[in-house]
């Protein structure tokens, strides 16, 4: 597996994208706009190698702006 | 000057050009007044109380035991709003002197010639002793908020400075794997965020998240429990290791009971605003 950097995998971070939206997510990591979804999705998603639950994927919508 | 080795000026003041006085005078800033709510383990919030009189104005803070300066200004962190000094002022003392601790705080407000006279402010260290040590996450006034916690690491010490015996003394693989302590949280999201994680091995990248907490549970505990701690461990300093946490204010309570239904110790509020940093309180 592709690994991006030393923290995370292309899957992780595709698992994290999906559950949050490419928009919110660029713009956190641009440093653009702060999502705390984006940093509840990439930390539940590298503990668990980008396998998000769908309790994951609930609680993840609530924090989304 | 009035005088030049001791001999009075005034006689020669304005003779060819010379002047004993220059007339510099300026406006001295008023002294601020103080409202400081202190921690039991070292380190307060200070709040001058009339920062608005004071308009823009810049501060410095320091505190002292004796001579000796243990909190130097630039290690106190200054709110501002707007790119203005607010006039609330945190920091953190983790000095192992005994002795009463002086806060000593000047303000200068832009324009003003002159700095304020100082105003003082002391304090004392003092120790946490509860069979229920329980940390909270709050806002800035100690009121509880679902901002959640995020406990990477937290070891509770004997002595000042992270020195003495640490509590939990083993590195934790479940809420009871260490005899006489139980660790408990008011909420938690999942197993991979247990409460024990906050004291499992400290090189670890696991922690204690709480996740969803609401601000009534938003809390994490350790308890002394009996025979082993029938004498409960006098408790002088702290370390607290944050991972994505998003409270930047926790708050230490103690109980012998266990309720915390009003019968519980106020041990401070503490300023931790990094969501992954390592505070050393007291």
């Amino acid at each position: 597996m592709m690994k991006i950097s030393n923290e995370f995998t292309q899957y992780q971070i595709d698992a994290a994208v999906s559950a949050t939206s490419p928009t919110c997510f660029i713009k956190h990591v641009l440093d653009v706009e702060y999502c705390d979804a984006v940093v509840v999705a990439m930390q539940l998603s590298y503990d668990q190698d980008g396998n998000l639950s769908a309790d994951d994927l609930a609680y993840i919508t609530t924090l989304m702006p | 000057m009035a005088e030049i080795s001791g001999v009075p000026t005034a006689d020669i003041d304005n003779v060819d050009g010379f002047y004993t006085t220059q007339g510099g005078s300026g406006t001295a800033t008023t002294t601020p007044t103080l409202s400081v709510a202190t921690t039991t383990l070292g380190g307060a919030t200070v709040t001058v109380s009339n920062a608005g009189s004071l308009g823009n104005a810049n501060y410095t803070c320091q505190v002292d035991i004796g001579g000796t300066t243990v909190v130097a200004n630039t290690a106190v962190t200054k709110s501002t709003s707007s790119g203005t000094y607010t006039g609330v002022m945190t920091f953190s003392e983790a000095s192992s002197l005994t002795g009463t601790r002086t806060i000593r705080v000047k303000a200068q407000t832009f324009g003003d010639f002159i700095q304020s006279a100082e105003a003082t402010s002391t304090y004392e260290k003092g120790t946490i002793q509860s069979r229920y040590l329980r940390i909270r996450g709050v806002t800035s006034t100690g009121a509880d908020t679902s901002s959640r916690l995020g406990i990477r690491n937290i070891r509770f010490y004997t002595a000042a400075s992270q020195s003495g015996t640490s509590y939990p003394t083993t590195n934790l693989t479940s809420n009871t794997s260490e005899t006489g302590i139980v660790i408990s949280a008011g909420h938690t999201y999942s197993s991979t965020y247990a409460p024990w994680k906050a004291c499992d091995s400290p090189s670890n990248n696991t922690f204690y998240w709480a996740l969803g907490a609401s601000a009534a549970n938003n809390w994490w505990q350790l308890q002394f429990t009996t025979p082993t701690y029938n004498t409960i461990p006098i408790i002088k300093s702290i370390v607290y290791t944050t991972s994505n946490q998003e409270a930047n204010y926790i708050k230490i309570t103690g109980s012998d009971t266990g309720a915390f239904a009003g019968e519980e110790t106020d041990y401070g509020v503490y300023y931790v605003p990094s969501a992954s940093a390592t505070y050393n309180l007291g």
